[in-house]
């Protein structure tokens, strides 16, 4: 444990500061906690991104429709039988999970930008296919969503997002610093040698989808079941661009560096947003230009920025390391 | 596998990988000829004229995307901005040009408003290409295909929320380029600003064809496409190259967007259809096919008329989506795709 | 005419040359000989202007390169060859040829240099629309020579032109550089066909990990002892 705990000195520090920040000032008013709940929730869903992005190299870019899928089975559930959320959550990550089953047997044959088209086409197709069924999912009405408890605060709702990042984190993790992770990357930097050493492409890619679209669907849940409300908008292309964008920013290939530029990312954009609304647009022109002036001076992110300021530390702690590089 | 491939560049095709690799098109065609026959059957022929209508500027659109994926290996997330370009300066061009020119001269404010729109189109996207691109050329190419195309959500991003903050949310429009009646083709009304777009797509698509066929700049272009290095020990400016296809491309979306603005009025997300639609014949056609772009083109706007009219018209981007993943199922390269080079694939 | 001085240079953190010298004058045939990794195919690299010099400087017609993108250096009157020929495999012979013309704007010029290639290689005027891609071996080499001479080349580089070459073909591609060689063109040439090569070339630079070791007349490096034992495998 203690050795574990070294060995995660990063994460433990990080998750440390998160724990206590929403209990002291000026993060401890209600507006800026339900930030951090953003931020926890962003995090969550970019690690997701990332473990599919940055080690197999395909852009899931219908993501936030399967994530949306999870987060409406798991309100159907939980409206139509009756459960509480924290079971029905099981439900989402059901169905985002077969969906993403389903778009990694059916991208397999297709390499870099087509399997993200692919993917992003079904995302269309199920966000048209939600806002139609009208009778189960209200459209674009919106369906109203049971939330996890009742409270005033944004407290409970905050440490429930933290706990499914860091969950999401640990076992994402995990699997990228097992012999899968190995094969991950193999089959991301090239698959044909990947093939010839022996790697099994088909498995490790449909492992992959299944497993980033699984934690998609539960995180997923988590919004519905937190915002109370669901409009098929969260299945929107934009929604996976924002999740890209953390990810990009954060630094492919690291899962931690989306993690940690989340939380600043979402106070920026909000805090723009509340502060520029006399010219509505103007914070999403600043996003972008950083965006753009990121990808294209300084491409690996801040996980690249970090391991080049600090080249040994961070690699010992966070195992940052890449392979074959 | 080597010995399949050696047989294709050789023209030679066994039976049996003639089944395997043209049935899908085949199958495709004949469904879409299907599609067109049952519902001119049913509907009458406007669904063959709408489709060819709409076909022939998504073909516009989509021939801009296939052509900067061929060459520079930029999948163009932003590609529905520049439509957006097209749109608002066709908007700003018509309406203060047509009230100034009026009596026999009149049929020719539609043709300089959608020629102002191109020439915007294609400045604004050479100057994004030289500011954003040309430095991105200059640095790493590690990662290009998905670097670039986080730069163009970035760039589609800029696009869309810049024009809400200076021009607002407003629909921009005009009800018609043309205030002469419907012309009369197989007993199907068809407004004349239909008649002007199919042929601007006409002429800008056989321009296109023409340019890249015969032209000594069409000719740098492919040989662009096809070997950088090479091209680069023949005296081309692979640089200059690239930044006016990426203006052409550019052009292009703008010239779609300004000829449908009787269809579609400017307004901050105006791109967004154009964009799906443009990628699903592009995906259909294969990725820098430029000419199957142009029939995938019309494939995609016949199955979105005849969705539209038997379905409903909230399913039109449903059900083109769900069978373009199907085609991809069978197909991975596309309908006409020419196997993707290795680059493009990372 | 063409000037190569104490030229560091590599990959990434890879130095592979290392402070080579040499020239061409106007008209000669020069080869540049040595074993596999020598870096000979980078000091073309370095003069066609594909890969920067990290250090010294080079010369073409007293002009330095410096800074020069390929395209300019090719303007200036350099065709290369490149050792996997480059080619446009998805147009025709014909399209490869205009394209290997491409800066030059003058209709009657074009033509006069195509006649001159269809006269050089004959089999390239039979292939005239077919595909670059679909070509044999000994055609593509044929083919890529042929695009470089159609820029009128004042220096043209070669590399390895026997590679995967039957020593027929070899022979006959040979024949045609020695023929340009001797209607005056001035030619560098990359080769590891040591006693062909020799034969021909008025003289030769031996390349050997990044460092030049060995140079002079080539009728007289044919006599030296290292050639002849480690390249020729006489002795
Ligand atoms: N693009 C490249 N990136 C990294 N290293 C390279 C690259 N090209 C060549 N090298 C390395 O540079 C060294 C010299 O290569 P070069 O191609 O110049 O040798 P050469 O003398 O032409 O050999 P050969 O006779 O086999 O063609 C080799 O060790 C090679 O591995
Ligand atoms: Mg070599």
């Amino acid at each position: 444990m203690i050795a574990y705990l070294k060995r995660r000195r990063g994460l433990a520090l990080g998750a440390i500061v998160l724990l206590v920040l929403p209990l002291i000032p000026p993060f401890d008013q209600e507006d800026i906690r339900r930030w951090l709940v953003a931020g926890a929730l962003f995090a969550g869903l970019a690690i997701a991104f990332d473990f599919t992005a940055g080690y197999i190299n395909v852009v899931n870019f219908g993501f936030a429709a399967f994530s949306g899928a999870g987060g409406y089975a798991s309100a159907l559930v939980a409206i139509h039988f009756n459960l509480p959320p924290v079971i029905s959550m099981f439900a989402g990550v059901l169905v985002a999970g077969l969906l993403g089953l389903f778009t990694g047997v059916l991208t397999l044959r297709f390499r870099g930008i087509y399997a993200a088209v692919a993917a992003w086409f079904l995302g269309l197709a199920l966000l048209g296919i939600t806002r139609n069924i009208t009778p189960l999912t209200r459209g674009p009405l919106g369906l109203s969503v049971p939330t996890f408890l009742e409270s005033d605060s944004n407290l409970p709702f905050y440490y429930i997002a933290l706990g499914m990042m860091v969950v999401t984190y640990l076992v994402l993790k995990a699997v990228t610093e097992s012999r899968t992770g190995l094969a991950f990357r193999a089959i991301g930097q090239n698959m044909e040698a990947a093939r010839a050493s022996g790697v099994n492409p088909t498995r490790y890619r449909i492992l992959n989808f299944t497993l980033s679209c699984m934690f998609a669907g539960w995180l997923g849940a988590f919004y519905a079941h937190y915002y109370a409300i669901l409009t098929p908008d969260v299945m929107n292309t934009t929604q996976t661009v924002q999740v890209l964008v953390i990810a990009y920013l954060g630094g492919r290939g690291s899962l931690w560096g989306p993690a940690a530029i989340a939380f600043p990312m979402i106070f920026i954009t909000e805090w723009l947003r509340a502060n520029l609304d006399r010219f509505p647009g103007l914070d999403l022109v600043i996003y972008g230009i950083v965006l753009i002036l990121v990808m294209v001076y300084y491409p690996g992110g801040f996980a690249a920025l970090v391991s080049a300021l600090r080249p040994q530390g961070i690699r010992l702690i966070c195992g940052v390391g890449r392979v074959g590089k | 596998m080597s010995a399949v491939k050696q047989a294709r560049r050789h023209g030679r095709r066994s039976r049996l990988e003639f089944a395997s690799m043209r049935s899908p098109v085949v199958l495709t065609l004949a469904v879409t000829a299907a599609v067109a026959i049952v519902g001119t059957a049913r509907a009458g022929p406007f669904i063959i004229v709408n489709g060819l209508v709409t076909g022939a500027i998504w073909a516009l659109v989509a021939a801009g995307l296939a052509l900067v994926f061929g060459v520079m290996n930029i999948p163009n997330f932003a590609q529905g901005e520049f439509f957006l370009v097209g749109s608002l300066s066709g908007y700003l061009v018509f309406t203060n040009v047509s009230p100034r020119i009026g009596g026999g001269l009149a049929w020719a404010a539609p043709i300089i408003t959608i020629l102002v729109a191109l020439l915007v189109g294609m400045l604004v996207g050479g100057l994004l290409d030289v500011v954003i691109f040309g430095q991105m050329r200059r640095r790493i190419r590690e990662q290009w295909v998905m670097n670039t195309f986080v730069v163009t959500v970035g760039i589609s991003v800029v696009m869309i929320n810049g024009y809400q903050l200076i021009w607002g949310t407003d629909y921009r429009g005009i009800p018609a380029y043309f205030t002469a009646p419907p012309i009369h083709v197989l007993g199907v009304g068809i407004a004349i600003d239909r008649v002007f777009a199919l042929a601007v797509g006409a002429v800008a698509i056989s321009g296109l064809w023409a340019l890249l066929r015969f032209a000594r700049l069409g000719r740098a272009i492919r040989a662009v496409s096809q070997d950088e290095a090479g091209a680069l020990m023949s005296g081309i400016d692979i640089s200059r190259i690239q930044t006016l296809t990426f203006a052409i491309s550019s052009g292009l979306a703008a010239l779609a967007g300004a000829t449908l603005l009787f269809n579609f009025p400017a307004f901050p997300y105006v791109g967004i259809k154009p964009l799906y639609v443009a990628w699903t014949v592009v995906i259909l056609a294969g990725l820098g096919n430029v000419g199957g772009a142009v029939v995938a083109g019309f494939i995609i706007a016949l199955f979105q008329t005849s969705t539209s009219y038997f379905i409903g018209s909230q399913w039109e981007d449903v059900v083109p989506f769900a069978l373009i993943v199907v085609i991809l199922a069978l197909r991975p390269n596309g309908l006409f795709g020419r196997g993707v080079r290795g680059v493009w694939e990372q | 005419m063409l000037e190569v001085e104490a030229v560091d240079s590599g990959y990434g953190f890879l130095q592979v040359l290392h402070g080579v010298n040499l020239r061409v004058e106007e008209g000669e045939l020069v080869a540049i000989l040595g074993p596999n990794g020598a870096g000979k195919s980078t000091m073309l690299k370095c003069i066609a202007g594909m890969l920067r010099p990290w250090r010294g400087e080079i010369r073409f017609r007293n002009r330095s390169l410096a800074g020069l993108k390929a395209n300019r250096v090719s303007r200036l009157g350099m065709g290369y060859v490149s050792e996997t020929l480059n080619l446009f495999t998805g147009m025709s012979v014909y399209e490869n040829l205009l394209l290997g013309a491409y800066a030059i704007t003058d209709h009657e010029i074009r033509r006069q240099s195509l006649d001159f290639v269809f006269d050089l290689f004959p089999r390239l005027a039979e292939r005239r629309p077919q595909l670059a891609g679909t070509l044999s071996g000994g055609e593509r080499k044929m083919l890529a020579i042929g695009r470089a001479l159609m820029g009128r080349p004042a220096l043209l580089l070669v590399d390895e032109p026997s590679l995967g070459l039957a020593p027929l073909l070899t022979q006959s591609v040979f024949a045609a550089l020695k023929r340009l060689s001797q209607d005056g063109l001035t030619i560098l040439l990359v080769e590891q066909n040591v006693p062909g090569t020799l034969e021909m070339a008025d003289r030769a630079y031996v390349l050997e990990q990044g460092a030049v070791v060995l140079e002079g007349p080539a009728r007289r490096l044919q006599e030296t002892a290292h050639i002849q034992e480690v390249y020729m495998g006489l002795r």
